[in-house]
Parts: C-alpha cells; structure tokens; sequence
C-alpha cells in the first residue's frame, strides 16, 4: 500500500531532525590538559596564568583537582546535563579518590555550577557550593567581572575543601549588614563606655569610703579583678558577634607557600605552571 | 630569518650577561605571526624548548610575533611565585614602549635585562650552576 504524501514527507522530517538535532547540540570538548578552560574568553590571561598556579600548586598539595571551564553558552541543553556529561566525558580527580571538582560557567545562559565528586561532596556538599555561587561567584559576575568572580569561587571551593570556608553573606546583604553595625555600636557601649564609668564609681566608692591611701590600693585591685572577670565573660558571649563578618576569607597569600612536589595535570603534555603577561605594540 | 645576525649576537650577549649572576634561565622566542592569543602560543613555545624542566623551575621565556607585533613574557612557577604579576606587567610595559618606537632589540635587551636582575636577586649563582637551557635566540 502506498504511504499518503503527508506521511512520508512528516517521516522523512522526523529522521531528519533525528539526525540533525544533536549537531545543533554544543558538543562537549576533549578532556584538557590545563586547569583553566576559557572557551567563552571571559578571562584575561594574568588572571589565566595565575589560576592556572594556583590549581596546580592545589593538586600537587593535595591531589584534588579543581578545573574551570567556561562556555558562551549551553545551547538549550539544560545545565545539569551538559554537567554531567561534560565530567564523565572529562574524568576530573583520581580514580581512586573521586577527587575532582569543576567550575562551569555559562556566560549568554548566566549560569554557574560546581561540578563536584563524590569523594570531596564531604567537604563540598550542596549548601555550600550554592553559597559560593551566591555569594562570592555571582555578585562579581553581576557587575561584569568574570576574573574576580572566578578567583572568589576557585579561592572559596579551596578553602572549602580545606573546611575553612564561610559564607560571607553578612557582608554581601545590606540589611544585615546594618543591624550587624547596631550590633556593634552596642557593643562597643557595653564594651567600653559603661565599664569605664562603672570603674570610675567604683573607685570613687573605695575613696569615699577607706580613705584616701587603702581606698587607692583597695579601688585599684576591684577594678582589676572586675577587667579580668569581664574579659572572660566577653570573649565567650560576644567575640563571635563582635569578630563576625569581618574576617577576610579571601587571601591571596593562602595558596602560596608549602613544598613543591613536582607531577602536573595528569593527562597532560609539559606542565608550565607559572605566569606571566602578554601585549601589542 | 627574522632579526639579523648582529641583532640576534647581541641578544644573546645580553642574555649571556643576565644569566651571569643567577641560576635561571632565560630565552627568547621570535617568529612571525601569531595566530591566537600570544600567551597561550608562547606557553606551548615555552612547553616545546622544554623550558619548565629547569631543576629551581626558574626559566623565562620572552615570546614575540613580530608581524602580528604581539608577544609574552612566560615565567616558570618558581620564579612566578616570587616575583607576581606586577613585575610581569611591568616588564611588559618597558618593552612595548621601545616596540612602539621600532626599537625591536632594545626592547627585547631591555627585557631580557630587567628579568635577569630580578632572577639575580631570588636565585642567585650556585657554585655548581651550569646553563640548563641554551642562550641562542629561537626562530620559526
């Protein structure tokens, strides 16, 4: 029996999209040789050179392997996806450990994930790998800059990985960024204004009442004790609230120092580790 | 050939003269065009001359493209690590300033010059230092 036109030409356009459609999907690139692949060229090539360093020094000191990689686009594939894909087809991390973790950014789609295995998930589980976008990847990334935004979650997940992250959120959301100063002013009240007047009194009191040299000695040693007892008292109830947020987490000179131990990417050809700069006359 | 044999001689006298007083390495890379970004091209260059397999991995690697005028200063993780970024930049600088005025050896000399002190300073000459990598100005 002849197949109605309609039919065959609706079949011939279905095997046609069927063959067509995965070339329109962004294939996923050969596994690199370097730690820093910038497909979308958002990155500068100091800042290239430099992470390109550091994720070299982090693999020999550790042997976790923390990969960028970053896409203009994902081409309507969904982000999780191309993820996945991207880190089976890739294999960051040692076989044995699973230690391997990757940074991807979508540039058009504004997308970012990190990619993580299952042997760093310890220290990298999905609340924190979330706040490192929030809050140390995106808010660079809102304002155009995609190298201090890469640098801020390369030096987040690192430090992450060592479980000295924490979330900077405090500094980054205004509302808690003022009551954290109340918090603070009142602190400093409590801290160093009303003790002083409380001392003064007290050595006043001592004075009026032991005479003028005992009262001295004996308003001296109250005071004293009274320093030493509020030291204690503050150190445990309220250095947390007085020191937070303002730690700085992001120091450069974190990832520098410590031995050399030589190996490279593995996988990889030569192994240039350092920096450098580029320019046109 | 891409500099003549005077150029290149004194090139290599100055490379001679800085690496007189360290234990680092520096070369030169000349060549024509450069088709991508020069820092990635010179760092395969710097991959290829086999420059990262210095013992203190302190080798500098001066990469120029003449008729893209484009180039890069590479240097290995041991000598970047002391240094920085900013002494890169500022090397870079110098050498694009004789560049713009055409002033090709002087740029390179100047920054062949300006490398080879610091390397003095962070790796100075060890008695049993010998020239891990050759002087001569690589061409192609």
């Amino acid at each position: 029996m002849l197949m109605p036109l309609n039919t065959i030409l609706r079949t011939l356009l279905l095997a046609c999209c069927m063959f067509v459609l995965p070339v329109f999907a962004i294939s996923i690139p050969e596994k690199p040789t370097g730690h820093v692949n910038d497909y979308a060229n958002i990155l500068d090539s100091a800042t290239k050179a430099n992470l390109e360093t550091i994720l070299l020094r982090f693999e020999e000191e550790t042997s976790n392997q923390l990969v960028i990689a970053t896409f203009n686009s994902l081409e309507g594939q969904t982000l999780e996806d191309f993820s996945i894909k991207l880190a089976q087809k890739w294999k960051i991390g040692t076989k044995k450990n699973d230690n391997g973790v990757i940074l991807l950014v979508f540039k058009n789609d504004r997308q970012v994930r990190i990619e993580v295995g299952y042997g760093l998930e310890g220290a990298l589980p999905d609340i924190t790998c979330s706040q490192i976008i929030r809050y140390e990847i995106v808010p660079a990334f809102k304002e155009g800059n995609y190298n201090q935004g890469i640098i801020n979650g390369i030096t987040a997940i690192i430090n992450a990985t060592k479980g000295e992250y924490k979330s900077s959120k405090v500094q980054n959301q205004d509302g808690e960024l003022e009551a954290n100063k109340l918090v603070l002013s009142l602190a400093l009240m409590f801290y160093l204004i009303f003790p002083l007047i409380a001392y003064l009194i007290c050595l006043f009191l001592c004075i009026q009442f032991f005479g003028v040299p005992l009262g001295v000695i004996v308003g001296l040693v109250i005071v004293i004790i009274l320093v030493i007892l509020r030291q204690i008292f503050f150190s445990s109830v309220f250095g947390q609230t007085i020191s937070g947020g303002q730690n700085g987490y992001f120091n450069d000179s974190n990832f520098f120092g410590g031995g050399f131990s030589g190996g490279g990417f593995s996988g990889g050809g030569g192994s240039f580790g350092g920096g450098g700069a580029s320019g046109r006359w | 050939m891409l500099l003549n044999k005077e150029l290149k001689k004194e090139i290599v006298r100055a490379i001679q003269k800085a690496e007189k007083l360290t234990s680092g390495e520096i070369r030169v890379h000349i060549q024509s065009k450069c088709n991508k970004d020069p820092f990635a091209e010179g760092k395969k260059r710097f991959q290829k001359l086999k420059m990262h397999k210095t013992k203190e991995r302190n080798g500098v690697l001066i990469f120029i493209a003449l008729d893209s005028k484009e180039f890069a200063i590479l240097g290995d993780i041991g000598i970047h690590e002391k240094v920085g970024d900013n002494f890169w930049c500022d090397i870079r600088d110098k050498m694009t300033e004789s560049f713009k005025k055409d002033q090709i050896k002087e740029g390179i000399v100047a920054g062949v010059e300006g490398i080879g002190e610091k390397l003095k300073h962070f790796f100075p000459l060890q008695r049993d230092d010998k020239n891990e990598l050759s002087n001569a100005v690589s061409e192609g």
